[in-house]
């Protein structure tokens, strides 16, 4: 796991990673709240956290918009 | 654990506590192997994008002006009906390395569960985490450099 202890805050390096984290684990609780701290002043951030929820909006819910050909999602499962 | 699975094979030869030091000798042997391993298994991930740099500077923050995120248009559904935007996502997606093109679909297309995913192509949680990560990542990216980079030099 990253190092995300150091500080109140997490660096921007490390909220790239945690935002994703959250879209895939619940964050514990503190962690969560030093996520919001950090969303709350940082710009760079909130837009690389409204641009991850955009891609997951399009792709979960318009993903058939995406070039059938191409959809490496057909892959077969090993 | 181990121990408790492997019981029946206990002849008795030895005695309880060296036969169970040895089971965790090799434990810890198999856990070494695995540590180093795991960094060529990922190398596949990481060919075409050494993550993060160039992105942050030393103290870990965006560094300003080349990659650091630009606003993307306000609404997204005016997204919706635009072609080039959902060809140069399918262009981005086809550029995710193999293993990541394998996993990423099957979170944000299939919407599979996490758990799920891990236990179908045999991940740790863990790892599973970094491969999404770097992948929302290149692909915010990607759609940063092909679309929305283009899009603004357009309107300017």
């Amino acid at each position: 796991m990253m190092s995300s202890t150091r500080g109140i805050m997490p660096t921007c390096q490390e909220m790239t990673r945690l935002l994703s984290d959250a879209m895939d684990r619940p964050l514990p609780f503190l962690l969560r709240m030093r996520v919001y701290l950090h969303l709350a002043i940082c710009t760079f951030c909130q837009r690389y956290h409204d641009q991850l929820k955009l891609l997951r909006h399009m792709l979960r819910n318009h993903g058939e918009r995406l070039d059938e050909a191409q959809h490496p999602a057909a892959l077969p499962l090993t | 654990m181990a121990a408790l699975q492997a019981k029946a094979r206990f002849t008795g030869q030895s005695s309880e506590r060296t036969w169970m030091i040895g089971i965790l000798k090799h434990k810890m042997v198999d856990a070494f192997r695995k540590t180093t391993r795991e960094p060529i298994q990922h190398a596949d991930q990481s060919t075409d994008e050494s993550p993060d740099e160039g992105t942050f500077v030393a103290d870990g923050h965006w560094k300003p002006g080349t990659t650091a995120p630009s606003g993307w248009p306000d609404h997204p559904d005016s997204l919706l009906e635009r072609k080039q935007f959902w060809e140069a996502l399918t262009a981005c997606i086809g550029k995710l390395p193999p293993r990541t093109a394998q996993v990423f679909p099957l979170r944000e297309i299939d919407e599979v569960e996490a758990d799920d995913i891990c236990q179908r192509l045999c991940l740790t949680p863990s790892n599973l985490w970094v491969i999404l990560h770097r992948a929302r990542k290149q692909l915010r990216q990607c759609l940063d450099r092909r679309y929305f980079g283009q899009a603004q030099g357009m309107v300017e």
